[in-house]
């Protein structure tokens, strides 16, 4: 425990915790100053300068977030002068920003229009000229809106701290400066992966994803087509929160009734091919162990992680499962099994996907996982898209009367669930994998050593002769950590399970923004959400993914079994090393 | 001795022997100086001239060495000769010429004069050490400077370790390294009271002590060398004259605060520097002063140099380490501070150039010597780049406490030109421009900060009245929003805002709401920005919002730049300065240089209804201003206008007005000089009755009856004011106000009145015995000369006086055949009257005494006889800008004297008027609204002489148009208020470029003149005036400033 | 054999510098001197330069890029070792200083702010070089030449290739 000093704000006296800044004290107690380029997740930078307070015996005023408090430090929040040099630094932001708030896609989730409600800026005083840049479309996943920018350098920091990405960066300086990336390139021809973090952080539109929901309600109806959906697990532990529902809140059934009311024929779960993913991932796996494959084993269905992978540790690609992503499985069968078994051609079914991530945008476009030159997902749309179709289309989902997902792609395991938080598919994997191997049944399947979200988490499991040595990261800049562990110890991992995302999919870049008072990254939030999941897995009585009734039809029906040449065909692929080839500092 | 100073003593003679066993201590030493000014000034040619013409002669036995920059700017190349046994020389300005010379007369004739003031000096000039009193003994530039930290810079061969040593160099290494311990290091840095000397001021000892205290193994030293403060060059001429002293000073900083390892980040524009500065610290490892067990002792010490890449910003400590880690140069928010988290989290020590060149001298000389300089919270001495409009430029170095007109003054040589001053500006970017009334200010840390403006860096920049502060600010502003790193908010945003408000004020569009946003922005910038840069940005607005308001208010309510500087207002700086606010100068000027005469005179006459008179005798501030004076010579604008209208009048070509309707209201103009014509054309050309009442029986008022024959003849003034009177004006001839009429009965014949008389009365001397019938006044002689009526003089006359009434006076007594002589108070610089007027005076064979002031009158039976006066010398400066002439006591002298002729000023005699509504000014002026020129008479305005007492023909006549327009309006009832607007050209006239073969042929014109032989006796006019192909080519030498975009 | 062309003879080189002046993986003090080298070498800090500066420090290039973008006194685009900056300031109009350029553009075959393709001329022009009373002036690097004609412009300029030609075939 810390210790306790006193404090002064505005003359009340305080008793708060040593060793913080004045921002996080204040926030302690009650009061709530503006911010914009703070975050907690991320290092401090004092640049926006609205969180400023008037110190005594300081002759200017001092940002709270960059400054420690002190014993009998006395501090004033809202004094006239600093609420007018508060509010003029506010201006002078707002000078350099767009005024389209009605038209703008981030309306109501803006924390820059937030603030500016709080503080108040109703006349212009400085008002001059405007800054004017391209904006960057060429990314299927993220759009880059420089004129939206107020350079507070959230994306930044996320790029580089949080995923070890550094794709983009300051470029420029003083009123030209802008952030963006090696050589002002389009984002799509750098090392950006698509993961969707940096709009999580931005506080305004200057980041956003590749909107698709326009395409989507055009094809919607089209009515010569059949119109599949599927949900990945996160999506039905966060949608609620695009309802003003706390955190935390489990909304699976209702979305798949809203699924269907906004025009979908039929509703899948992602978590049925999750299932899936682990029957042909675990015998992969066991496969290499038992044959002198490439061990370590590396999880392949996390999109931004595959780029990462091809940019910056091409060396490692042997290393990956050859599975798809479950998203991708799934839309596999969808063109190739289910097309055949409803009699359609499979260009007259859209096939779509709802993902808490972006980077599923840029993995629906990849070559590679083309079946005869088809795209598989037709189209992505993420979690946030997903709650504005919803609410665009004038469905309640929170009074919305539950369904259930349509057959056939329908039902899952509980194992399939966690896939949406850091750990789930190593735990997934483990279920199925303990089994199969030693042919008898695992009774304490909830692997604790590898929830949680600290950053790499290691676990050694005892399966019979053998002690399988596994690790999970999370965030591409602790993937990378472990990675640079794994290739300098190659025997220490036989299995290794990365997440692009902090938490994994439930702390995905396509998730909603963070309701007011939260931001996104938080801990709390990552852990409600991910209470969900781990909540559904329980409730299951199915809880091991080569248990689903369905995943044994379809072996039988369809594929054989697990790594049959028909499951290579439909459900396995490559990756090939990809330029630019990404630099991280050593 | 210790072991340390023991081996020093060793590389010293090791490296004497070195020298001549190689030959190399030749009894001839040329220096010259190669610093990066000196090479720009052409010192790299006398270079090579020497070795080439060393050469050929085969002159043995001379070594040629390189110098530093002394400072003296404007004096360089600099060259020296030393010989042995043979009295120094030295040589500025050195040319081709002069070089070849030097050669001639030292080294192959050697034929050299033996300079007595030198052997005075006692001095070896050979010895390094004595050799700053040889270079800077004589100069009165470095008589109040003390130098320190620039005292090896000019003396030694910047590039020679043997000079280096031979001025005590690494001394204070190597004592520090004997027996000092660290401690005792930190202890005399801090008992020396050395503040640091890039800006901030922080005291040295303690930044040691914070560093010393760090419990780190590895720690960094940093000199910051990044200067980039526009104007300021102290840092490159440092490094350039003396790399070592920094180099000594850098390894004395390690081994006081347990670094071994230094950093010198240094602009990569510096090319000399860092070269210089990369062979000093190579051979500072060659003879042990650098590397590993430095002297013999334990202490390791190793140094790189790190290029800066054009950002201002890094010289901010923050910045400057990111820089060096090769990363943006954007400052971070300080604590933790570099002392405890630096260089990669290393604790890290950073001084400027400045402050470690004052380490060895400190450690060499004790703590007592240097904290014996200064103030009481400011020691030793700091360096300054003394620019600006100042005599003498360059790079001083002065004690703390010496007071800013010390400098300007005694070091600076006073302002440019005679101009007057009008602000200093130190610390550049973030510094502020202090008025006059700080000039007694000690040049401190504290009275700096207190004024508003900051130590700084050392930039120093002195402005005078053709600087325009606002332009000033928004020149800075422009820098720092350039230069700004755009991390934080209001230094990025704030400061383009700043600098746009700036430009629109500048170009004549801003509002008083824009002065309040533009102070509200700086306060909001200086309490919020990240670092020291956006803090202190709006310096450069804040003070000059302090201090010169007064401009920003001309700026944006009345639209003009009295310094004439801001383009978008002034159009062109002829036609901005021109009183009548719309002279058209540029316009016609280049109407005339095409050959398009007749449309020149159209223009000339729509702008001024006088030009006959003006193209003789405008005081033309339009030259005063003309951009050509920074080349050659103005253009001549009175000169082309005199062309035009004597053009116009000599081939009688009509140029049709066309006055508007007639209109039934009659207005009455009291006085006929140009205030009353200008009125009485303008209101003409509105369609109303016009009466002119003249007291004098001619017309013309002071143009009539105050100038001079010779400068304008009376029937070229006739003839303007018959054109006038043409327009239907009519003119009452000798009827004076107060006797045949008064203000209140033409009040109720006419509609408007306007008062336009001149200032017909003389100024008393004030000193006994000048009421005697000899002791005249020059204004009554004027006119009595100029109406023909009796004057007596006696044969010994004296005008005293220094105004264009005195020059007239003395030049037409003179033409009288008698003899006459000036006195005037202060210098021929100060003197108010035109430079052409005293020029002609003078060659005319008029004496001037300068300094000289009448105390006495000797009368004898009453009539004059003698007058007694005092020398005068020049001291502080009045409020008008100029030096305080102060008698020089027991200087007193006589004058035999038959007339004595006062000439100090003049007033209208308004109080003859006889009207009790009228107020009046101590001056004996009517007070008005200087808005409207309403005397709050119903109806009655007035003008000129009568308000302001006396004053140009231009002047004049402003008031006149003013009032024409004025008048208008209260006639048609309209609100009295004035309109202001920018200066726009009064008609938009193509450049023409001119042909390779015209740019030959071009030559300068000079005016014409009658010669001075056939100008005694008689009053013929004496300026020619422009034939018409030297009109052209003179209207061709116009930069067209006018079209500038 | 073939001959390498400048660009690769040029990145030989630089590769080289970095190679035999800085570890990969050296402290980022090099960055800056590896830009400044760079620039030196290719007159510009080109992309491949900053390719290769990344793989040798391991920065990431949005980095360099930052870095680059930031400082003013690097370029990224080519310039000549001889800038031309023509005045045309008023002053300089009237004298001809659009005719100084109009010969300038006629004698190195570019227009306005182009390099010559051997790399040794960029030209520029400028508003004001306050040097009116020289008019018509021009700027080479960091000196000014005046009161120019069309002839004296030829004059310059082949002295500048003459003295290059000296220099390239000495070496």
């Amino acid at each position: 425990m810390s210790k306790k000093i006193k404090i002064t704000v505005n003359n009340q006296e305080y008793q708060v915790l040593a060793d913080q800044t004045i921002l996080q004290a204040l926030d302690n107690i009650g009061f709530r100053l503006p911010r914009l380029c703070y975050h907690p997740k991320l290092s401090n930078d004092g640049a926006c300068r609205i969180c400023i307070v008037e110190v005594e015996g300081f002759p200017n005023y001092v940002t709270s977030c960059t400054t420690k408090v002190s014993e009998g430090m006395e501090i004033k929040t809202n004094t006239s002068e600093l609420r007018r040099a508060r509010r003029d630094i506010l201006e002078l932001i707002l000078d350099s920003h767009p005024t389209d708030c009605h038209t703008c896609e981030n309306d109501g989730n803006c924390e820059l229009q937030r603030i500016s409600h709080g503080i108040g800026v109703k006349t212009r005083h400085f008002e001059g000229e405007r800054k004017k840049f391209d904006l960057d479309l060429s990314s299927p996943s993220i759009v880059r809106d420089p004129n939206k920018c107020i350079l507070c350098g959230r994306c930044v920091r996320a790029c580089r701290e949080i995923q070890g990405v550094n794709a983009i960066d300051f470029v420029g300086r003083g009123f030209g400066a802008t952030v963006s990336t090696a050589y002002n390139s389009p984002i799509n021809e750098s090392v950006c992966a698509n993961c969707g973090q940096c709009i999580a952080v931005c506080p305004t539109a200057a980041l956003s994803e590749k909107y698709h929901t326009a395409e989507l309600f055009r094809e919607l109806s089209n009515e010569k087509k059949l119109k599949i959906v599927q949900i990945a697990p996160a999506v039905r532990a966060a949608i609620g929160e695009s309802f003003g529902l706390k955190a935390g809140s489990a909304m699976e059934k209702q979305t798949a009734a809203a699924l269907r009311k906004l025009g979908f024929d039929r509703v899948f779960d992602t978590q049925f091919s999750a299932d899936l993913t682990i029957m042909e991932e675990g015998s992969e796996f066991l496969e290499r162990v038992t044959s002198n494959g490439v061990l370590p084993m590396i999880t392949s269905c996390s999109p931004g992680w595959i780029k990462y992978c091809e940019q910056f540790f091409p060396e490692l690609l042997p290393n990956l499962s050859t599975c798809k992503s479950p998203m991708s499985m799934m839309s596999s069968l969808i063109k190739t099994y289910y097309a055949k078994k409803v009699g359609k051609d499979p260009k007259d079914i859209l096939s779509v996907a709802v993902m808490p991530c972006t980077a599923k945008k840029y993995e629906a476009e990849r070559e590679e996982l083309k079946i005869d030159g088809h795209k598989l997902t037709d189209i992505v749309i993420t979690t946030r898209e997903l709650g504005w179709m919803i609410r665009s289309a004038g469905i309640d989902l929170l009074t919305i009367k539950e369904e259930e997902f349509d057959n056939f792609f329908g039902s899952s395991s509980g194992a399939a669930t966690i896939f949406g938080v850091t750990g789930g598919v190593m735990e997934a994997a483990l279920r199925t994998a303990y089994e199969q191997y030693l042919g008898e049944t695992l009774i304490n399947i909830e692997f604790e050593e590898i929830r949680g979200f600290k950053g790499i988490k290691e676990a050694t499991v005892k399966m019979g002769d053998i002690d399988l040595r596994v690790a999970v990261a999370h965030g591409l800049a602790n993937a990378k950590a472990l990675l640079e562990i794994a290739k300098n110890d190659p025997q220490r991992y036989q299995f290794i399970e990365i997440m692009t995302c902090p938490g994994g999919c439930v702390g995905g870049g396509g998730q909603p923004y963070a309701e007011p008072g939260y931001l996104s990254l938080d801990e709390e939030l990552l852990k409600k959400r991910a209470s969900v999941l781990y909540n559904l897995d329980r409730a299951k009585t199915i809880r091991r993914s080569h248990e689903n009734p369905e995943i044994q039809r379809i072996y039988k029906e369809f594929l054989g079994t697990p790594l049959s040449q028909k499951s290579h065909e439909i459900l396995h692929t490559k990756y090939k090393k990809k330029l630019p080839q990404g630099i991280y500092r050593k | 001795m210790t072991k340390p100073l023991e081996n020093l003593k060793t590389i010293r003679l090791k490296a004497i022997q070195d020298l001549i066993d190689q030959g190399l201590l030749s009894s001839t030493r040329i220096y010259v100086g190669m610093s990066t000014c000196e090479i720009a000034a052409g010192s790299r040619e006398i270079w090579d001239v020497f070795q080439k013409e060393i050469a050929e002669n085969k002159i043995e036995d001379v070594q040629m060495k390189q110098k530093g920059c002394a400072g003296r700017c404007n004096l360089e190349p600099t060259v020296e000769v030393l010989q042995a046994n043979k009295v120094p020389f030295k040589y500025t300005n050195v040319d081709r010429l002069k070089a070849h010379e030097i050669i001639r007369k030292h080294l192959i004739e050697n034929d050299v004069d033996t300079s007595p003031r030198i052997k005075e000096m006692e001095i070896d000039p050979f010895k390094l050490a004595d050799r700053s009193k040889f270079v800077f003994g004589d100069l009165d530039f470095f008589k109040k400077q003390l130098r320190i930290t620039l005292r090896n810079c000019g003396i030694i061969d910047p590039e020679s370790m043997d000079d280096y040593l031979s001025v005590r160099g690494y001394e204070a290494l190597a004592k520090v390294l004997s027996d000092h311990s660290p401690k005792k290091v930190i202890d005399h840095v801090s008992k020396s009271g050395l503040r640091g000397r890039g800006g901030g001021g922080f005291p040295t000892g303690l930044k040691w002590q914070m560093m010393a205290d760090q419990k780190s193994k590895e720690k960094y030293v940093i000199c910051n060398a990044d200067e980039g403060d526009p104007g300021a060059f102290m840092d490159r001429s440092a490094l350039e004259g003396d790399p070592h002293i920094v180099i000594e000073g850098m390894a004395i900083a390690g081994y006081a605060v347990g670094a071994d390892k230094g950093f010198i980040y240094i602009r990569a524009e510096y090319p000399l520097a860092i070269k210089r500065l990369r062979k000093a610290i190579a051979d500072a490892k060659k003879f042990g002063f650098l590397g590993k067990k430095i002297l013999g002792t334990a202490f390791n010490f190793d140094i790189e140099i790190i290029l800066g890449a054009g950002a201002f910003v890094c010289g901010e400590e923050t910045a400057l380490i990111h820089s060096i880690e090769g990363a943006r140069g954007m400052p971070r928010i300080k604590p933790p501070y570099p002392s405890t988290e630096g260089l990669w989290g290393k604790p890290t020590l950073i001084n400027n150039v400045e402050t470690l060149a004052n380490i060895p001298v400190i450690m060499l000389d004790g703590y007592q010597s240097f904290a014996s300089v200064g103030t009481k919270k400011s020691k030793g001495t700091k360096v300054f780049a003394l620019a600006g409009k100042v005599n003498n430029t360059g790079l001083i170095e002065v004690p703390m406490g010496i007071s800013l007109r010390e400098i300007i003054y005694d070091i600076g040589g006073g302002i440019k030109d005679g101009k007057k001053f009008k602000a200093i500006l130190t610390g550049g970017p973030s510094g502020g421009c202090l008025p006059e009334k700080f000039l007694d200010e000690m040049v401190d840390y504290d009275s700096l900060k207190s004024a508003g403006s900051i130590m700084g860096s050392g930039g120093m920049i002195v402005l005078d009245e053709d600087d325009c502060m606002i332009d000033v600010a928004r020149y800075f502003l422009d820098f720092t929003q350039e230069e700004s790193c755009g991390k934080c908010t209001p230094c990025r945003e704030g400061t383009k805002r700043m600098l746009e408000i700036l430009n629109k004020i500048t170009s004549g569009k801003g509002d008083d709401v824009d002065i309040e946003n533009l102070e509200r922005l700086a306060i909001t910038i200086k309490k919020t920005a990240l670092c020291g840069l956006g803090q202190s940005a709006p310096n450069p607005v804040l003070t000059t919002l302090r201090y010169f308001k007064e401009e920003y208010t001309e700026h944006v309510k009345y639209k003009r730049c009295p310094a004439v500087v801001c383009k978008d207002i002034i159009s062109s700086p002829c036609q901005h300065a021109c009183p009548l606010g719309g002279s058209g100068a540029p316009a016609y000027i280049a109407l005339l240089s095409q050959e398009r005469i007749e449309e020149a005179i159209k223009l000339v006459r729509k702008e001024n209804p006088l030009p006959l008179i003006c193209g003789r005798v405008c005081h033309h501030p339009c030259e005063v201003k003309c951009r050509r004076t920074a080349i050659d010579k103005p253009i001549a604008i009175r000169s082309l206008k005199r062309f035009i209208a004597d053009y116009e009048m000599s081939n009688k070509i009509e140029i049709p007005y066309f006055p508007q309707n007639d209109k039934k209201e009659k207005v009455a103009v009291i006085g006929s000089g140009p205030a009353g014509l200008t009125c009485a054309y303008y209101l003409a050309l509105k369609g109303y009755k016009v009466t002119i009442f003249e007291k004098l029986p001619v017309a013309g008022g002071m143009l009539y009856v105050g100038i001079p024959e010779y400068r304008l003849p009376k029937d070229i003034l006739n003839h303007e004011i018959n054109n006038i009177l043409s327009m239907g004006v009519e003119l009452k001839l000798n009827t004076e106000i107060g006797k045949d009429t008064t203000i209140s009965d033409l009040g109720k014949e006419f509609d408007a009145i306007f008062i336009a008389v001149g200032a017909h009365q003389g100024l008393k001397l004030g000193i006994p015995g000048e009421d005697c019938d000899q002791v005249i006044d020059a204004v009554d002689l004027l006119r009595k000369i100029n109406l023909d009526q009796k004057v007596e003089l006696g044969q010994e006359v004296a005008v005293i006086g220094g105004g264009n009434a005195a020059i007239d006076a003395v030049r037409t007594i003179h033409r009288m055949g008698k003899n006459v002589k000036l006195l005037y108070r202060r210098t021929r610089n100060e003197m108010p009257a035109e430079k052409e007027e005293i020029e002609e005076a003078i060659k005319e064979g008029i004496e001037i005494q300068y300094l000289t002031a009448p105390v006495k009158i000797g009368t004898k039976d009453g009539c004059l006889e003698q007058l007694e006066c005092v020398k005068m010398e020049l001291g502080d400066m009045d409020k008008s800008g100029r030096r305080r002439p102060v008698p020089l006591k027991g200087s007193e002298f006589t004058i035999k004297l038959d007339t004595l002729v006062a000439a100090i000023s003049q007033q209208p005699k308004i109080e003859d008027m006889k009207d009790k509504e009228l107020k009046f000014s101590k001056w004996n002026t009517i007070e008005i609204d200087p808005e409207t020129l309403y005397t709050g008479k119903e109806g009655v305005f007035a003008g000129g002489d009568a308000v302001h007492g006396p004053w140009t023909v231009t002047g004049a006549m402003s008031h006149g148009k003013i009032a024409a327009n004025m008048i208008d309006k209260y006639v048609s009832g309209q609100k009295l208020e004035r309109e202001y607007g920018v200066t726009r050209p009064a008609m938009d006239v193509c450049v023409v470029e001119l042909s390779e073969e015209e740019i030959d042929n071009l030559k300068r014109s000079e005016l014409p003149k009658i010669a001075v032989s056939k100008r005694a006796s008689n009053f013929n006019e004496v300026e020619l005036g422009f034939n018409e192909s030297q009109a052209i080519s003179e209207a061709k030498h116009c930069l067209r400033c006018d079209k500038e975009e | 054999m073939i001959k390498p062309t400048t660009e690769t003879k040029q990145m030989e080189e630089f590769i080289d510098y970095l190679n035999n002046r800085y570890d990969a993986g050296y402290h980022n003090a090099a960055l800056m001197a590896i830009l400044h080298k760079a620039q030196e070498i290719f007159g510009y800090i080109t992309r491949e330069a900053i390719g290769e500066t990344s793989k040798h420090l391991g920065i990431p290039t949005a980095h360099i890029w930052g870095v680059v973008t930031f400082y003013h006194y690097f370029t990224l685009t080519p310039r000549g070792k001889y800038v031309i900056s023509v005045c045309l300031g008023t002053a300089c109009y009237v004298k001809g200083g659009k005719r100084i350029l109009s010969k300038l553009m006629e004698e190195l075959k570019i227009g306005l702010n182009e390099t010559t393709d051997d790399k040794l001329f960029t030209l520029e022009a400028k508003y004001c070089l306050g040097c009116c009373g020289l008019a018509p002036v021009m700027m080479i690097n960091d000196e000014v030449y005046e009161k120019l004609t069309t002839k004296k412009v030829s004059e310059i300029i082949s002295e500048i290739r003459r003295s290059q030609k000296a220099v390239q075939t000495a070496t």
